[in-house]
């Protein structure tokens, strides 16, 4: 049984398509709470996505062309971050993205 | 009938997706090369979970969900739809994404990155805590249902 690796470091740049992957994430989880704020506040949005099928089905859709198109773009241009900042994108990109949907709608009830 | 098996795979679905992704933060905890095989299998089941509890949810929200909103607004836990139905069917999104990244972060030598580990180990983490979220937003929400049922049958 071989053991974890003793040359690994915290800050190592992760590979172009980790790194790509994580920073698409990132830009998608937050442009899905804002797109969630104007489809909810602005009634032309909402209407426009729902003619496109349904308003949630657009919106997933929405989410996934921006996630592989940035992922795709981040990687032909070759980008690449630490694991540390990978993680840190991570984490605050979800706390902030589900943060703005979680608030809009409690604040929206009250 | 199939309505009622149909609401059944979903949270199943994101069970399942949530138990792999415990399974892929436990083997990241002692990342070794005999172990990544099974890490990298542990990331992908999670991923394919997660996107059939996405597809089985689509499938009952946009055909039938309608009737049990008005059910549940008009009810005595009208909050449960109007907070916790629509944060819920949003913040699953980054659910979905986080396992879609899932098994392109182990895809990596995760034995031989102590960042990648990290992202490896915090990766699975969101999964199997906005999947804990997403669980107990649907138990409200079905509650949110019987209360208003329940008022609606005078009971």
């Amino acid at each position: 049984m071989t053991t974890q690796d003793n040359n690994a470091t915290h800050d190592d740049l992760l590979d172009p398509k980790i790194s790509s992957y994580v920073l698409a994430y990132a830009i998608t989880a937050i442009f899905n709470g804002l797109l969630v704020v104007l489809k909810e506040s602005v009634e032309a949005v909402v209407n426009l996505m729902a003619a496109l099928g349904h308003h949630w089905v657009t919106q997933g859709a929405l989410d996934l062309i921006v996630f592989f198109g940035l992922a795709f773009y981040f990687t032909a241009a070759g980008k690449q971050i630490s694991g540390t900042a990978a993680v840190n994108y991570t984490i605050w990109s979800t706390i902030i993205g589900g943060g703005i949907i979680a608030g809009f709608f409690l604040i929206g009830y009250y | 009938m199939f309505k009622n098996y149909e609401l059944l795979l979903h949270p199943t679905f994101g069970v399942l997706g949530m138990i792999a992704a415990v399974w892929v933060f436990v083997e990241a905890l002692s990342p070794r090369e005999d172990n990544l095989d099974r890490m990298r299998m542990a990331a992908k089941t999670s991923m394919v979970m997660i996107w059939l509890a996405y597809i089985t949810a689509g499938y009952f929200y946009v055909l039938y969900y309608g009737a049990d909103k008005a059910v549940i607004k008009a009810g005595p836990w009208p909050w449960a739809h109007s907070i916790f139905m629509e944060t819920k069917e949003h913040v699953f999104f980054l659910t979905l994404l986080l396992a879609t990244l899932l098994p392109i972060v182990t895809s990596g030598a995760v034995n031989k990155s102590a960042g990648l580990r990290k992202l490896t180990l915090w990766t699975s983490a969101g999964v199997v805590l906005t999947a804990l979220a997403m669980e107990g937003a649907g138990a409200i929400v079905s509650m949110g249902a019987k209360l208003g049922l329940q008022s609606q049958l005078g009971m």
